[in-house]
């Protein structure tokens, strides 16, 4: 199974990290990670920035 | 975004029964998945029904998709009337099921769950077995996306492994 999700392309270096933390540090990261997709999100509808013509 | 401290201490405050089932139970067991949600099993008896309303009401839940300017009352009513329910609150998405595929409703989910401290309080979440069969179950796209990292954990942590 473990070589299976590597195979997937999961980041396992992630999930152990993921493993030495406490639950509310998981909680709190993945309360980080959803504000980071919220951010992107919020970029995404605005569109890229056009250059200035100078 | 779900709030979770928000709900998560709502909930706690108004003794609900229930338990996390998706993607921040995942999370729970170490994926770094990221959801946008909160998914919840709840017992359906009258007494819950009750605290979950009383719980979860300060964030004007409506259902998803609800067409604008319709009516919507949050109630026990309501959630008497049916079984899962995709909410928008304030706060954030929450999606209430009486049943979850694949493992049944509260009674059967607390079978399948372990118990973890978060904002100071004692939650239930799908141990990774029920997490497992619960994804593969739904079927969804997904659903199996998450189930290869879901496996290699169960495997890493299966204390019967040597």
């Amino acid at each position: 199974m473990i070589a299976a999700a590597r195979d997937f392309g999961i980041d396992l270096t992630l999930t152990a990290s993921q493993l030495r933390l406490s639950p509310q540090e998981r909680i709190d990261n993945l309360q980080s990670g959803m504000k980071f997709l919220a951010e992107l999100e919020h970029a995404r509808k605005i569109g890229p920035i056009k250059k200035q013509k100078v | 975004m779900i709030d979770l401290e928000k709900a998560i201490t709502s909930l706690a405050a108004n003794n609900v029964d229930y338990i996390i089932v998706g993607g921040v139970a995942i999370s729970l067991h170490s994926s770094g998945y990221i959801t946008q949600d909160l998914d919840l099993c709840y017992s359906r008896s009258k007494e819950n029904i009750h605290r979950l309303v009383t719980a979860l009401s300060p964030f004007d839940p409506m259902p998803r998709n609800w067409p604008e300017g319709l009516p919507f009352i949050f109630d026990e009513s309501t959630l008497r009337n049916g079984t899962n329910f995709t909410f928008d609150t304030s706060i954030g998405a929450i999606d209430l099921l009486g049943e979850v595929k694949g493992i049944g409703d509260y009674t059967d989910a607390l079978t399948n769950c372990v118990e973890f401290t978060v904002y100071g309080t004692r939650i239930k979440a799908f141990n990774l077995e029920a997490l497992i069969d619960s994804k593969t179950a739904a079927g969804r796209p997904k659903d199996h996306l998450v189930l290869p990292e879901l496996l290699a954990l169960w495997e890493a942590l299966d204390p019967n492994e040597e």
